[in-house]
């Protein structure tokens, strides 16, 4: 069992319409638990759930509005919740470090506020909101890192976890305590 | 002559395959006299470890045993395995001993694994403050 928080990036290229853009959010804090068994000396499954904190990112796309083209300006904030199952494979056995390397299934509840901005010579436009929507993504991920005992049982780990949908489309590095029962 | 030419290439390429082949089976075989005396060897070395040494025992079928040597027979030893957890004691009879070696821990108390675990805990320390720097640089811009 083991607690980990992390740093959460993620690739949101579809939503903004100008190439060379930040398409990435990547100011999101995460947090979460996992529990595990070992099949073997080797061979865990693992079972982690967990939860980010909002992240903003702008959007630049360009519209029409009363036949002229205008920019709108995005704002968009993003808050996760998370259930992961994987299969993992951990090196050496009963030692003091140990490398791993896994790959599973992601589901995540992707929650998004959006509000909206013109930009034009038309006359001020206030921020137009829209209602809080949620989704769920369900993506394969893959995760390598290592423990480092600092007892017989009770360690230090960290991983960088990838989650994928057409490249890579979330980053997650993260450090954490645990214990083995 | 194109014929004979492709003939001698064919030759050519084939007659050093077969060579190579050949070479291990003369190399792995093995008299058994030589295997009693490395029994022998091994037994005779391992007659003057001291117990509570630290050992390296590698099985005829290639299992490392790393731990400290808590018992010594005629036939065998036994080894404490120097593991994280504690593990059953593990009896190698010489039998099946294919080679031995004393580890001597250097005088700092250093080893590969711990140096392993050191650097691994720096680097993570590290990676763990870039982290927060990071947070506080991104949060703090707003």
């Amino acid at each position: 069992m083991s607690g980990t928080f992390g740093w959460l990036s993620a690739d949101k290229s579809e939503l903004d319409s100008y190439a060379g853009g930040n398409d990435w959010y990547n100011r999101s804090l995460s947090g979460g638990v996992s529990l595990g068994w070992y099949w073997t000396d080797h061979w865990k499954t693992d079972i982690e759930g967990g939860i980010s904190s909002g992240a903003e990112l702008q959007a630049y796309t360009t519209t029409v509005v009363d036949g002229r083209p205008v920019s709108l300006r995005s704002s968009y904030e993003f808050a996760t919740r998370r259930l992961a199952i994987s299969q993992q494979y951990q090196f050496y056995r009963n030692a003091w470090f140990h490398p791993f390397a896994g790959a599973g299934l992601d589901l995540t509840w992707e929650q998004t506020d959006r509000v909206d901005e013109f930009f034009s010579s038309l006359p001020f436009r206030p921020g137009t909101p829209h209602p809080t929507r949620t989704e769920l993504l369900t993506r394969p991920f893959a995760t390598f890192g290592f423990k480092a005992y600092m007892t017989p049982r009770a360690f230090f780990r960290t991983d960088l976890k990838l989650v994928f949908k057409e490249g890579v489309d979330e980053t997650l590095l993260r450090f954490g305590l645990g214990v083995d029962f | 002559m194109k014929r004979f030419i492709a003939l001698l290439l064919c030759v050519g390429l084939v007659a050093p395959g077969c060579a190579t082949s050949q070479t291990p089976r003369v190399q792995t075989a093995r008299p058994t006299p030589a295997r009693v005396a490395d029994r022998d060897v091994l037994a005779d070395y391992a007659g003057q470890l001291r117990l509570g040494s630290r050992i390296k025992a590698t099985t005829t079928d290639n299992r490392i045993v790393r731990g400290t040597l808590v018992k010594r027979t005629d036939q065998a030893l036994v080894i404490q395995p120097r593991t994280r957890v504690a593990e059953p004691l593990i009896e190698v009879p010489f039998d099946e001993l294919l080679a031995l070696e004393q580890e001597v821990p250097s005088p700092s108390g250093a080893s590969t694994g711990r140096a392993v675990a050191i650097g691994a805990g720096v680097g993570a320390g590290a990676a763990l403050g870039v982290l927060f720097l990071l947070f506080a640089v991104l949060w703090g811009g707003d």
